[in-house]
């Protein structure tokens, strides 16, 4: 198994963690997300025909019959795994693996074969099936550092990239690394109850590092042997950061 | 035998070629009354009972005698592939929107085609290579036929995947040229071994074609001199200055030999990483070892049964009863039982590991396929073991309307399989929260029958341009094999190759 | 040219044909559009670079001021311009444009000759920081009377210099 040392290659290695006993599926992490990424609206028809775009959605379990309802959330991203399948299958390279853990999609560079969404055991990958509509006041709202996708090209959650390398380009210019809690994704910023947490994980002192050896983790899908890089926190009690 | 037909035909065209044909032999006689004395297993059911001028007479003549039916007919063709090229350039302009597919049924119907496509092509190499190499007589007639239809359904098939991905206007990311990016293509993906295997079939059977060409090509060419044809200059071109001297035979028999046992080896390649498109993935219901022998079978399957079905069209529409002969179509068809048995085998070793184990992620996708396909999962195995019994029979192997029913109801089985590949396992993924549904879109069946079109159109193109008949190949079989009389009987004797 | 077979004309002219789409396909692959490498607008105001940074040897970051702050190099304002230009030559035509400008508030709608596509990120804080000379992508600036793309900026470009100089290869360096 693959341990988190990247330390030998790059200082950082991104991860994050997410507590489902804290999540209670309010879906603002996903309005977040989509407003940083600019992210396509499809509108209602395409919606309906399973075209939604979020890059980080909320999936609803219902655990029993009526009298005795459970609901579990699960908000679902890119894993960003270690060892992912969609990575290899790629003809162009438009999606690798990048030295801080990280699992790249170059939109220029894709064509559109979709072999990388076919072979994602999470089903995490979107395709623009149209171009990309922002008009009048939508288009104001746009976030500079992220290019809008041409129609025909796959694309999914970046960690939110553009922050990440604006909070290196900010510690590089004060010669320092990167602080804990410094570089954080829309998603993680915006959770209301602290339900994600997205730090590096070489660091020993980070509250990532802390979070996954607290003996509440699990992955997703793990018998794939994916590794992911997402990881959940669950079945401790609720109060442990 | 329609010998009535025939006659009447070298009437009609008994003034077409009075130039020099290669081979000047005596004329051959038949021993056997086809009537009296029926034909046993090897045994043609009617010789060649023409002089050699007259069975070039016979085989050329759709060459060189086009009726207004043959106009209307790809005039016809043409309307559905301008109707499949209008929805693809929409589809092109506006996005693949215009598909039925969404997430995560990222590969629909536009890949099923593609792979039944690439499954088709390898009729020709099935039946020139392998038949070339074991030296079966029957294959003579035939190989022409089969070949071009290898040539032509990659042809098609490699459009599939232009029409298929995103923005097709970035393809030569794939092409491992040097250029100023700096980039390679990813030759760990699977994708990449299709394309430059695909590449090298392509090459492979067209240049497999070409030479098997050659000494019809001067003979046609002889004949569009002669009568002042259009076709002469091209053909002028194409034939090489073939003379038929000894040397160019020799080479020529050299070459072929060569170029069979190339393509036999890269056929099944072929297929085998088609398949590993989808095996080579983690996803359950593709992620089995057997896909590589599977679709090779199931290509090969398809293969034949097309054969069939093209070579009972063609002699019908053209009149060749005696050259592809019902022999032929019988040999074809006993291929044909074979192969229906190897694949109905390898579906069987599909089907049961999944459902003894009953893996929860590879059994639900059956699961759903009985549910969500049942009819067309009966066609595909019902029509399959139905054929396979039907085919045992002598009489429905030598009947020309039973074979083309029933190869056409194998090939529909096929295009089923294809689909119940790719579709069935993608909208049943590991992420049970994405479990959904697929229809094609008016788009897809626009272009996929606009595909069938274009296949038909490239064939009756090269109808019209090339002989569709192996004359040399036919020829050298009458050379090569004689009857005897031994007292009242006729005994048949053949010249090993 | 009769002694030439019929099939040595047709493979003549087929080699020729395939050799002539080949080289083709290599260069439009290999050197991109030429074109964009002559972009010249006309500007607003015919502003020389070769009198001011050339001649006059007025180093580029005491106009493009943001270069070593931000990604973006930014042009100077009116007023940044009217700081010299208030008493030197003002008297001359096209001191006088920019004179309009600077009174009617207006800003001076320049034509861009150096854009990248929207896929790519560049940052020039990050370059001359390391010191990386403005010449190095811009070109002979400074003998420029009207400025003019002399890079094609294409990928290959970007790419060939980062591994000279052991700068990031990753591709979300530039790409997002």
């Amino acid at each position: 198994m693959k341990s988190f040392n990247y330390k030998k290659q790059n200082d950082y290695k991104w991860a994050m963690t997410i507590d489902l006993d804290r999540c209670n599926g309010c879906g603002a992490c996903v309005v977040a997300c989509q407003a940083e990424n600019n992210i396509a609206t499809v509108g209602e028809k395409q919606a309906e025909l399973g075209r939604k775009m979020h890059w980080l959605r909320i999936e609803r379990y219902i655990e029993g019959t009526y009298p005795d309802v459970k609901v579990r959330f699960l908000p679902m991203m890119c894993q960003h795994c270690d060892y992912a399948p969609c990575e290899s299958v790629c003809p162009v390279w438009a999606t690798y693996q990048n030295p801080e853990g990280l699992n790249v999609q170059v939109y220029n560079r894709c064509i559109g074969t979709r072999f990388c969404g076919n072979n994602c055991p999470y089903s995490v990958r979107y395709f623009n099936w149209y171009d990309s509509n922002f008009e009048g006041p939508e288009s104001n709202q746009l976030n500079p550092d992220v290019s809008l996708r041409e129609k025909g090209i796959m694309e999914k959650c970046t960690m939110c990239m553009q922050r990440i390398r604006r909070g290196k380009d900010t510690a590089k210019d004060e010669g320092r690394d990167v602080e804990d809690g410094e570089i954080q994704p829309a998603c993680a910023q915006t959770c209301p109850t602290n339900a994600i947490t997205f730090g590096n994980i070489n660091d020993h002192e980070s509250k990532v590092h802390e979070l996954v050896h607290s003996g509440r983790m699990i992955r997703l899908f793990e018998d794939k042997g994916t590794h992911p890089s997402v990881m959940y926190l669950k079945g401790g009690v609720a109060d442990v950061i | 035998m329609s010998s009535e037909n025939i006659k009447r035909s070298h009437a009609a065209t008994a003034g077409a070629g009075s130039h020099g044909d290669v081979m000047a032999l005596p004329e051959l006689e038949t021993y056997r009354d086809p009537e009296t004395m029926p034909a046993r297993s090897g045994y043609d059911d009617a010789d060649i009972f023409l002089s050699e001028k007259e069975f070039n007479d016979h085989t050329l003549r759709p060459l060189f005698t086009t009726t207004p039916a043959y106009f209307i007919f790809v005039l016809g063709l043409g309307i559905v592939m301008a109707n499949g090229l209008g929805w693809f350039t929409y589809q092109l302009f506006v996005g693949l929107g215009q598909t039925g597919m969404h997430e995560p049924l990222f590969w629909g119907a536009y890949i099923a085609t593609f792979v039944f496509w690439v499954g088709l092509s390898h009729s020709g190499t099935i039946v020139s290579s392998i038949l070339r190499l074991t030296q079966a007589n029957w294959r003579r007639p035939i190989l022409r036929a089969a070949e071009a239809m290898t040539a032509f359904s990659l042809m098609v098939a490699g459009l599939f995947p232009l029409i298929h991905v995103g923005r097709a206007w970035r393809v030569y990311y794939m092409f491992p040229l040097p250029n100023q990016r700096m980039l390679w293509p990813n030759f760990k993906s699977p994708l990449m071994w299709d394309f430059c295997a695909i590449g090298i079939y392509m090459t492979g059977s067209i240049t497999f074609l070409y030479i098997g060409l050659l000494p019809d090509l001067a003979v046609a060419r002889d004949r569009a001199i002669a009568s002042n044809n259009w076709r002469r200059h091209y053909l002028k071109v194409l034939a090489l200055g073939w003379r038929g001297s000894h040397r160019e035979w020799s080479v020529y028999n050299k070459c072929s030999l060569f170029l069979a046992v190339i393509i036999l080896c890269i056929a099944p390649s072929v297929h085998t990483i088609v398949s590993w498109d989808f095996a080579m993935t983690m996803t359950p219901g593709w992620h089995t070892t057997i896909f590589g022998p599977y679709f090779v079978v199931g290509a090969i399957y398809s293969g034949i049964a097309a054969v069939i079905t093209l070579m009972i069209v063609l002699r019908w529409i053209f009149n060749l009863d005696n050259v592809i002969r019902t022999l032929h179509i019988d040999c074809l068809a006993k291929l044909l039982v074979t192969i229906a048995l190897i694949w109905t085998y390898f579906y069987f070793c599909e089907f049961n590991v999944v459902w003894y184990s009953h893996k929860p992620e590879e059994w639900a996708i059956f699961e759903w396929q009985g549910e969500r396909f049942s009819l067309f999962l009966w066609i595909m195995i019902g029509g399959s073991v139905l054929n396979i019994f039907l085919m045992s029979w002598r009489r429905v192997r030598r009947s020309m309307v039973a074979m083309f029913f029933i190869t056409l109801l194998v090939n529909c089985g096929m295009y089923i399989e294809r689909y119940l590949i790719v579709v069935p396992v993608l909208t049943h993924r590991d992420n049970a929260y994405m479990w959904t549904d697929y229809f094609p879109s008016i788009t897809e069946f626009s272009v996929i029958l606009g595909s069938f079109a274009y296949f038909a159109f490239l064939y009756a193109i090269f109808i019209k341009l090339f002989p569709i008949v192996t004359m040399a190949d036919v020829k050298e079989g009458v050379l090569i094999s004689g009857d005897m009389r031994l007292g009242r009987h006729a005994v048949r004797l053949q010249v090993k190759e | 040219m009769s002694s030439i077979s019929p099939i040595g004309k047709g493979a003549l002219a087929f080699l020729t044909i395939a050799a002539l789409g080949a080289l083709s396909g290599f260069g439009v692959n290999y050197f991109g559009p030429i074109y964009l490498t002559t972009h010249k607008p006309v500007q607003p105001i015919a502003y020389s670079h070769k009198l001011h940074a050339g001649d006059n040897k007025i180093p580029c970051q005491y106009c493009h001021t943001f270069a070593r702050r931000s990604e973006m190099a930014g042009v100077p304002s009116t007023q940044k311009c009217m700081n010299c230009h208030e008493f030197l030559g003002a008297n001359k035509p096209e001191a006088q444009k920019l004179n309009d400008y600077y009174d009617n508030d207006k800003p001076i709608e320049w034509k861009r000759v150096f854009d990248l596509p929207d896929h790519v990120w560049f940052n020039h804080k990050r370059h001359i920081r390391k010191g990386v000379k403005c010449q190095k992508c811009h070109g002979p600036i400074e003998t420029m009377e009207v400025v003019y793309r002399s890079n094609d900026f294409k990928m290959g470009f970007c790419l060939s210099c980062h591994q000279e100089n052991g700068a990031p290869t990753d591709c979300w360096t530039c790409h997002t």
